[in-house]
């Protein structure tokens, strides 16, 4: 009829054993989870060898317990909870649409079917060909041939060729805080982006890329002097420590005064100054594997702290201290900020 | 089974008068051709691989409860696969499994996820967190806001309730639709 391969039934032909022995056998097999005492394995013993039925439902709860381990063993941990109860978010949440399950299938599909089909995910294409990549929560040093300092930030990739001409790198996604050092042969230093060119002076700079193509990136200048030049042409633009700009393809935006602490994620720190709460939440998450989220009721409140980039969990948990919101667990890695 | 006709005379009697039914209620629900041809056949296949089929009195409302669990198991397996995706893409670069290993963990959710059928939310959501995060009841108690004997109670409970969905599927059954 459909039989399911990851979960097999042991003995089959043993029948139905009486809910009552299996209330119990999960007890014992629950128990054993928070009571792994020699006591506790002594009385429980004791129990499977009571009865043979006893025995039968205890393998039978534990050869489902290994199933489930196994059926998931090529999945990181924080998948397989996350993703299950987002699934079901989004079929429920169809459903409270007042959709007739048929019309909603064929609305939600259709989306789906023109959209991506699994295998050829664009997102799903790693960039771990980069020359440099970090992964979520990683942070990086690394010192170039000409003795130039390039930090990447979390889920970042860069590609660094240097030749004769030139000192070049390319940020294919993420962030990355470059101090340049003088070269000898006077190569000029090139950060390529897919918006443009940055040309640091002598220089201790961001860059950073977090949305797909069409998102402005942003440059922010600690030392020294970045010029910007976009690609589709225009004039170039000087932009001097202690501001920073966005920029496309075709704009640049006028420079701001740069925030405080804009740096502080090279030390692993967190700093906002009357930041609202959903950008705040938007910063913690690229460090922090899995979904945080923040319901628009509480986007608006204002965060002023320095908290610890490694230690997401802790710093929500710091939140709910200064702040009236509460961190709602769905799972240990899909976690939503709402209102207290 | 027959070996020299694949489809029992029962399924073909009903292939003959309904398919063609079948696929234009569909295709009126869905309002998309090549899919309601589809699930219409992989209805009829359905019917055929059960092997043994009831005596009808009204194949229609029978067909159409078929066709709409697999469509439901469609739909929700493309939900799984797009929340897949999406907490893939969270995990970046770090985690990254092959094409089939990806197949493969889909297959594997959405077996799961039949396992978690009709369980009450604390329940679930115990369960998820025991099983795969591995986090201690007192964690688990901390983070739902509720007891440690709560939690230890929910948990056997789910445990319970995955036996049964498993155990009840294998006693045998005859008369019933193909899930």
């Amino acid at each position: 009829m459909n039989p399911s391969r990851a979960f097999k039934p042991l003995a089959p032909d043993a029948g139905p054993l009486d809910p009552k022995v299996v209330a119990q056998a999960a007890e014992w097999v629950v128990r054993l989870q928070y009571d792994d005492t020699l006591a506790a394995r002594q009385n429980c013993d004791a129990w499977r060898a009571a009865d043979p039925g006893h025995e039968l439902a205890w393998q039978r709860l534990n050869m489902l317990g290994q199933d489930l381990r196994n059926s998931t063993r090529g999945m990181a941990a924080p998948q397989v909870a996350t993703t299950l109860e987002q699934a079901r978010d989004a079929s429920r949440r169809s459903r409270r649409n007042g959709l007739k399950w048929m019309l909603g299938l064929g609305l939600t599909t259709g989306i789906a079917w023109q959209g991506r089909t699994l295998l050829n995910d664009a997102r799903l294409l790693p960039s771990l060909l980069a020359d440099q990549h970090t992964g979520t929560g990683e942070r990086r040093n690394v010192t170039l041939k000409d003795g130039t300092l390039l930090t990447l930030n979390t889920r970042s990739a860069v590609d660094i060729a240097f030749d004769a001409h030139q000192r070049r790198l390319t940020l294919h996604t993420g962030e990355i805080m470059v101090s340049t050092a003088p070269d000898p042969g006077g190569r000029p230093f090139v950060i390529a982006t897919p918006h443009g060119e940055l040309l640091p002076v002598g220089t201790r700079f961001s860059v950073r890329r977090l949305a797909e193509d069409g998102h402005p990136i942003r440059v922010a200048v600690f030392e020294g002097a970045v010029d910007i030049r976009p690609r589709h042409g225009g004039p170039t633009r000087r932009l001097h420590a202690g501001t920073q700009s966005d920029f496309t393809a075709d704009t640049i935006q006028p420079p701001e005064t740069l925030r405080s602490g804009g740096d502080a994620w090279v030390r692993g720190m967190l700093v906002a100054s009357r930041m609202p709460l959903d950008q705040f939440i938007a910063e913690l998450a690229r460090h922090r594997p899995g979904l945080l989220r923040c319901d628009p009721a509480v986007a608006g409140l204002q965060v002023t702290g320095a908290f610890p980039l490694d230690d997401g969990d802790r710093v929500l948990a710091m939140l709910e201290q200064v702040l009236p919101v509460r961190a709602e667990y769905r799972t240990r890695y899909w976690v939503t900020l709402t209102r207290r | 089974m027959n070996a020299v006709n694949p489809f029992s005379d029962t399924v073909t009697a009903l292939y003959k008068d309904h398919h063609g039914w079948l696929h234009g209620w569909l295709r009126s629900k869905l309002g998309c051709s090549q899919r309601a041809a589809d699930l219409a056949h992989d209805t009829f296949e359905r019917l055929w691989k059960a092997g043994a089929t009831p005596a009808l009195e009204q194949p229609r409302a029978y067909l159409t409860v078929i066709a709409k669990r697999l469509a439901i198991n469609q739909f929700r397996r493309q939900a799984l696969e797009q929340a897949y995706l999406e907490v893939l893409a969270q995990q970046h670069e770090q985690y990254a499994p092959s094409a089939e290993d990806q197949v493969a963990a889909i297959e594997a959710l959405a077996e799961i996820w039949r396992l978690l059928d009709g369980m009450p939310e604390r329940r679930r959501k115990v369960f998820l967190m025991a099983q795969f995060e591995g986090l201690p009841h007192a964690e688990i108690a901390r983070r739902l806001g509720t007891t440690l004997n709560v939690v230890h109670k929910e948990a056997a409970a789910a445990l319970q309730h995955c036996y049964l969905a498993i155990y009840s599927e294998a006693a045998p059954e005859t008369a019933r639709p193909p899930r």
